[in-house]
């Protein structure tokens, strides 16, 4: 008993140690560089202060950032939703060797860096891009489209980056639904877009809210592509971070604003765990 | 309510002929039971019934009219499956509640209507309970009241009882039986169980192979199979193999059974199918018959089964009354077996006809 208790001690200690190290112990210096105060002169002061999440909450230039954000990454969600539940309805329909295939281009993307990835998009997507000469070149439009540094190009970034999370977490969910029980709607009388959204979107929602979060929470912390494809001018959350702790060396400034991101973050799942208990009351875990 | 019938009903996957042209009618308010081993194609036929499977050819028709390129949701048919199919995320009520909607039934209607479905199963009292807080039994019944409660033309069962023990499989069986013939619903009942099918059914279609092999009451199913697949299917058969003699056949050297339901010629190899409760047993020299020894005695309440390894041959199952003269035969005793020449089912072995 007590030996399998130490050997169990011993098994997680390590990822333990990591944790608080790596983790908890840089989070509380954050915790605490966000309560201190600032000026331009002096730098960071050794008095505590809410003034950092007053000035970021108070103030429409930060205000403007954050709901940039949250509708940035709404926007994000849903076009992963709706293109990722077609995809994900195909994998589990199709034959065995198409299946493999299609999971395996739907996971290769995430093999490539984000870096280049992006770049990828600004090749394709910048006023001289791929993209702008061929609609030109075809006659189909007289001037180049507005596709990179500002928020359809992030768009696009992000959701090619963050739709294999989705396709691959709504296909387990799919796959837990049996077949009988769609067949059962259809012989009640329900046609099949009705059997789709009373049978199997609602007992696909615990994979539905679980893609989301995931790709919600990506989307609005994600640094590389809103730099890359917005633009030095085009701010969200991470990058205003970003340059708070690097451009104007404000860091109480940052950590405040990087907590506020957290905060809201956690307050979402949170928010879409209580949704999620409710809409699977009956689905046995 | 109305009558069903299947004219030449075939499925075909690539090559494989899953249903061959099967045709049957099943009147209105009877339960026809499909019986047959799985692969006998038993589950497609329900299935495109049901609308759920495209048929390859032929035609489906609910009285006059044919239903065969309907959708499953304009074809008024209720289905209870074997895996009880609730909807998992709806209460018991909004599930039986389910198809009712669908026909523009609401409100106070909408209650008595479920209400009525839930008192016929005996489950009023559990309507706001989800699926999983119900047993196995409650939950098929709810699958059964909802499929009831739209009054469908057409009821069809999908091997209902194979997930439920034996005690409740009983049970459900009696309430099946009596919710069928109160509504007289004209139903279509698949299963792999020939006591299931014999104890339900007004008419048994037994299928093999994608092909009916009899279709008649339990009665003419049991005492007068139309071949070797049927005999030896249905009671609980011994099969041997034997070779057809003039009258009878001959299962070894010297040991020769009289049979008049020899469907081979003599001289073939056939298959003898003997059904262990035909079989009449009594120690040896008090009776004529097929000489053996009693091998193993197995008690089994009502019955008792023995097995008896005849001298010189195989060794047969042969079950008498465990109250009767010979349920106390030991291990080892001398017997001889008898068993009258209608009941010795003889048919050529397979692939030999």
């Amino acid at each position: 008993m007590t030996q399998s208790r130490n050997a169990g001690l011993g098994l997680i200690g390590p990822a333990t140690v990591l944790i608080l190290a790596g983790f908890l112990a840089p989070t509380v210096i954050m915790a605490m560089l966000s309560l201190r105060d600032y000026s331009g002169m002096q730098g960071i002061g050794t008095d505590w202060t809410l003034s950092n999440y007053i000035n970021v909450l108070g103030d429409w230039f930060y205000l403007e950032i954050i709901l940039r954000t949250l509708a940035l990454g709404l926007i994000v969600t849903l076009l992963c939703l709706i293109l990722g539940f077609p995809l994900a309805l195909y994998i589990l329909r199709v034959g065995p060797l198409m299946q493999t295939t299609a999971i395996l281009l739907v996971i290769f993307p995430l093999l490539c860096n984000i870096v280049v990835r992006s770049f990828g998009w600004m090749v394709l997507l910048s006023p001289r891009g791929v993209i702008n000469e061929a609609l030109l070149g075809a006659g189909l439009i007289s001037t180049p489209l507005d596709l990179m540094f500002n928020l359809t190009g992030v768009i696009i970034g992000l959701v090619q980056i963050y739709l294999p999370f989705m396709v691959l977490l709504l296909v387990p969910a799919l796959q837990n639904i049996p077949a009988d029980v769609e067949a059962a709607a259809l012989t009640l009388r329900s046609s099949r877009i009705r059997v789709f959204f009373t049978i199997t979107v609602p007992l696909a929602s615990p994979g539905i809210i679980t893609g989301s979060i995931l790709v919600f929470v990506l989307s609005i912390s994600a640094l590389v592509t809103p730099r890359m494809l917005g633009g030095p001018t085009y701010r969200v959350m991470a990058t205003q971070i970003y340059d708070e702790f690097m451009t104007n060396l404000n860091w109480p400034s940052g950590a405040a604003l990087a907590f506020v991101l957290t905060f809201i973050a956690l307050a979402l799942i949170w928010a879409a765990n209580r949704v999620a208990a409710h809409l699977t009351r009956g689905i046995p875990a | 309510m109305t009558s069903l019938s299947l004219r030449s009903l075939t499925k075909r996957y690539d090559t494989a002929t899953i249903v061959n042209a099967v045709s049957f009618d099943v009147e209105q308010g009877q339960l026809v039971s499909l019986l047959g081993p799985s692969g006998c194609g038993k589950t497609t036929i329900l299935r495109m019934i049901a609308g759920l499977l495209e048929p390859t050819g032929g035609q489906i028709l609910f009285g006059e009219e044919d239903v065969t390129k309907l959708p499953a949701n304009r074809r008024n048919v209720g289905l209870v499956f074997q895996s009880y199919a609730l909807f998992p995320h709806m209460t018991v009520f909004e599930n039986v509640a389910f198809g009712l909607r669908r026909q523009g039934v609401k409100g106070v209607d909408l209650k008595t209507r479920v209400g009525e479905a839930l008192e016929q199963v005996r489950l009023g009292a559990l309507a706001d309970r989800f699926p999983r807080q119900l047993s196995g039994g409650q939950q098929q019944r709810v699958a059964l009241a909802r499929s009831v409660a739209p009054r469908p033309a057409i009821l069809l069962f999908d091997e209902p009882l194979s997930n439920l023990d034996a005690q409740l499989r009983e049970e459900m069986q009696i309430e099946i039986k009596r919710l069928q013939s109160e509504l007289k619903l004209t139903s279509l009942f698949v299963t792999h169980d020939q006591h299931e099918a014999m104890s339900l059914s007004d008419r048994i279609c037994l299928m093999s192979g994608g092909n009916i092999q009899q279709f008649a009451t339990p009665e003419e199913v049991y005492f007068n199979p139309a071949n070797g697949f049927v005999s030896g299917f249905v009671g609980s058969p011994n099969q041997l193999s034997g070779v057809a003699t003039e009258g009878g056949v001959e299962l070894a050297p010297g040991l020769r059974l009289a049979s008049n339901r020899a469907q081979a010629r003599p001289g073939g190899r056939v298959r003898v199918t003997l059904r262990q409760e035909d079989l009449a047993l009594a120690p040896a020299g008090q009776a004529p018959g097929l000489a053996g020894r009693i091998a193993l005695r197995i008690f089994e309440g009502a019955s008792v089964q023995y097995i008896v390894a005849l001298s010189g041959g195989p060794e047969v199952m042969a079950r008498v009354s465990s109250r009767g003269p010979q349920a106390d035969l030991p291990v080892g005793t001398e017997v001889v077996l008898s068993i009258p020449a209608d009941r010795v089912f003889v048919a050529p072995e397979e692939g030999a006809a």
